[in-house]
């Protein structure tokens, strides 16, 4: 199975990233000074929320948990990240109580607030400090019991959620992308006689003088793959990394059939496409000011915005109309994690 | 006379120092045979006989670089003179096409993208200075095409690892606009086309902004938008007269090329300028569509921040109170003022959203969310599935036989 091995492995570090200092951060949009910060993509939040309701989505199933470490700071004008090392301890305790849990990156502000209707998210920009006093009045909400939430400035930190690839849970966007395309590749260790193949299969085409593979085609699940004389095959087309390779797989018995001595090693994805629209417009121009270490803006060019995150490493194309494409993941999770990483950012533009 | 220095012919060591039309020359004294002179000797000559050759020239430099990163150079240099810009440019522009040859990947490209990487050096150059020049004009001053310079920019971006600051549109409407032949009479321009250029500038800078600030430049080349506002500017600067001329014979006029996507942007700009008119009083009477609207430019320009504001919505509330526009209105515009008492009563035209045109069109089909389908990879592969995709010995024949056919065929030339 594609799904248990992998999933030990990643609770096993999702643990260990979970018990890592992690920052919490607030910070709002007019103090431009700290989007300069070098970590700067990963570590903004600015938490103009207009719309509390949708940030929390329902099926977190009472996640949330606020650390009582915080140290009572005035939320109002926070131009840079807050308590650097404030651990969620309680959250440790929390984590057992989810089923569904996502995976999130230490440096990420995770807005896990609680879903009660006047949770006082009220954190626009400039508010007064006020309005923190009334951040948790739902505390009851939770499974979990809220500590001390005198101070005003605790924003719960997230939860670390263990993947399920089947059902993606969003963390604060309620925006999960969608996989277009799955790129994978496999070894059939053996020689293979690209013209006998292309004479034996119907759904195959050869042109050695354009290039020096067999592109085959199957319908179901809808995929394309290139067969090369050493016996390698890259398949592409797929939609989920099961479907590839199953894909994958099916090219392998075609070529069985023909006669080869086919075995089926060393299967592994290269990369993952996704997509998603964020739904209103974002300003490129100004994006690619702030984050410039990180983003290409060419207009002559492209009408899109390169940006190459770092952790993980993944390119996200960025258009004007709020249409987002990433690439260059080799996991599912780490297109999750890119665009979760991304969307405060872009939100930052929401009201612009 | 330096010594060592001997006339090549006679062999005499009379050589004597003479300038023929202000090109010095080395004469030898007794056969008269120039031993040194401009064109006529090689610089190793002219070194050898102690006279002065320009550094660039000089083959202590050649050493150390290739002919071809020579020629480049000299590229490069040529270019910033046609560009007319400043000398510091040269330099700078030089250090990164010396900086970019010694990475592996460009020293071994092909001549193409050496040639290519003159243009993207200088544009680099001019980048970082604001200096408004854009890859099309390079790409026509070096024959290239744009994807492959728009490659061996992002290459050389990349590998350098410069920050190159993005086009500064200001500074381009103003070189562009200064650009338009359309500022002097002339047998082929009418007296009514000519305008004044710091007018038609200023105007269409604030045209540009306006665009800028409606989503019509995000995303998308800057050129044909500046075209679409010059274009209205220049005809809402003396509109009866000026109204019958289309955007590609204005360009014609100008002898400048018209961009395809300029007409587009000049589209959208007079349908965002006419949602701007909805919102004044006076002009909601008028009933104007997008030919008349250009009359009223200057009232738009004058009032945009208001107008963009109360014309468009972006979220928040819609409560821009009318005193500002009453105040405003009522300093410039008294005789109206009856008028416009009357007409305020009546709403104005509910906002528009504010946003790109790709997001206003509706989308051209529906995306369907895909089904979660409970793939496991792990399933049987029933036989028939994959037979299916197999030819039968028989069709392998027939397809033989086809394509052996179909092969004889090519070879024998058609009949007339």
């Amino acid at each position: 199975m594609v799904g248990s091995p992998l999933m030990e492995e990643e609770e096993d570090m999702y643990l260990d990233l979970f018990l890592d200092p992690y920052t919490v951060q607030d910070a709002f949009p007019p103090a431009m000074s700290h989007l300069f910060s070098p970590r700067a993509p990963l570590d903004v939040y600015p938490l103009n929320l207009s719309n509390p309701e949708a940030v929390f989505s329902p099926h977190f199933g009472g996640v949330k948990e606020t650390s009582s470490d915080f140290s009572s700071v005035d939320l109002s004008f926070l131009p840079d990240e807050l308590a650097q090392d404030s651990k969620d301890q309680a959250v440790t305790g929390n984590r057992h109580e989810t089923e569904q849990s996502r995976k999130t990156q230490d440096q990420q502000c995770q807005l896990q607030l609680p879903g009660g209707e006047d949770s006082g998210l009220s954190l626009n920009n400039g508010s007064s400090p006020g309005s923190h006093a009334h951040l948790y009045p739902g505390g009851a909400a939770f499974n979990q019991p809220s500590p001390e939430k005198s101070s005003s400035d605790s924003l719960p930190v997230a939860s670390i959620v263990s993947m399920t690839p089947m059902n993606p849970v969003p963390e604060c966007s309620g925006i999960v992308p969608q996989l277009q395309n799955v790129v994978s590749t496999a070894n059939l260790a053996c020689k293979l006689d690209l013209r006998k193949i292309a004479l034996s299969a119907k759904n195959t085409e050869y042109n050695p003088k354009r290039f020096a593979a067999v592109i085959m085609r199957i319908r179901e699940p809808r995929t394309t793959a290139l067969l090369f004389s050493s016996g390698k095959v890259v398949c592409t087309g797929a939609k989920s990394e099961e479907e590839s390779r199953l894909a994958a797989r099916k090219y392998a018995r075609v070529v069985q059939k023909l006669g080869f001595p086919v075995k089926f090693f060393n299967f592994k994805i290269q990369n993952m496409v996704g997509s998603c629209d964020v739904k209103f417009p974002i300003r490129l121009e100004i994006l690619a000011l702030t984050h410039r270490q990180f983003s290409s803006y060419e207009p002559e060019l492209f009408p899109g915005l390169i940006y190459k995150m770092v952790r993980p490493q993944v390119v996200l194309l960025i258009f004007a109309s709020g249409k987002v494409v990433l690439t260059g993941a080799k996991e599912r999770s780490e297109i999750y994690e890119a665009f979760e990483n991304m969307y405060p950012i872009l939100e930052s533009f929401k009201k612009t | 006379m330096p010594s060592g220095s001997r006339c090549p012919d006679c062999g005499s060591s009379e050589l004597v120092e003479d300038s023929h039309y202000s090109q010095s020359q080395l004469v030898c004294s007794d056969c008269g045979c120039v031993v040194t002179e401009g064109t006529l000797t090689t610089t190793f000559n002219d070194e050898g006989n102690l006279r002065e050759v320009t550094y660039s020239r000089s083959t202590g430099e050649n050493e150390q670089v290739s002919r071809s990163q020579q020629r480049d150079l000299r590229r490069v240099r040529d270019l910033c003179r046609i560009l007319k810009l400043p000398t510091t440019f040269e330099d700078t522009a030089i250090s990164y096409y010396q900086r970019a040859y010694q990475l592996s990947g460009i020293r071994a490209a092909r001549l193409q993208k050496k040639e290519v990487l003159v243009g993207c050096c200088v544009l680099i150059t001019c980048r970082q200075h604001n200096w408004p020049l854009t890859m099309g004009a390079i790409c026509t001053l070096l024959y290239a095409d744009l994807d492959v310079f728009s490659g061996t920019y992002m290459q050389l971006v990349k590998l350098l690892g410069l920050d190159v600051p993005a086009l500064c549109l200001a500074d381009l409407v103003k070189s562009y606009c200064s650009s338009f032949r359309l500022f002097q009479a002339s047998p082929s321009i009418p007296a009514k086309y000519v305008e004044d250029k710091d007018k038609m500038l200023s105007r269409t800078l604030l045209l540009v902004e306006l665009a800028n600030e409606t989503w019509l430049v995000t995303g998308r080349h800057p050129l044909p938008v500046i075209t679409a506002a010059t274009f209205l500017a220049w005809q809402s600067l003396r509109p009866s007269a000026r109204l019958t001329c289309s955007l590609a014979q204005f360009c014609k006029l100008a002898n400048v090329d018209l961009p395809y996507p300029a007409a587009s942007r000049l589209q959208e700009l007079l349908a965002v300028l006419l949602r701007m008119a909805s919102q004044l009083a006076w002009l909601r009477v008028l009933k104007l569509d997008k030919r008349t609207v250009v009359k009223h430019i200057a009232d738009l320009l004058q009032h945009r921040h208001m107008l963009v504001r109360m014309a468009f919505r972006d979220g928040t509330a819609e409560g821009e109170t009318q005193k500002q526009q009453q105040g405003e209105q009522g300093q410039r515009e008294e005789a109206e003022d009856s008028t416009f008492d009357v007409l305020e009563r009546k709403r104005p035209a509910s906002p528009a959203p504010l946003l790109p045109p790709c997001m206003l069109k509706p989308p051209k089909r529906s995306h369907p969310t895909p089904s979660v389908s409970a793939v496991t990879g792990d399933e049987n592969i029933s036989d028939s599935e994959i037979e299916q995709y197999l030819r039968t010995p028989q069709e392998v024949r027939d397809f033989q036989r086809a394509q052996a056919a179909s092969q004889a065929a090519k070879s024998v030339p058609n009949p007339p």
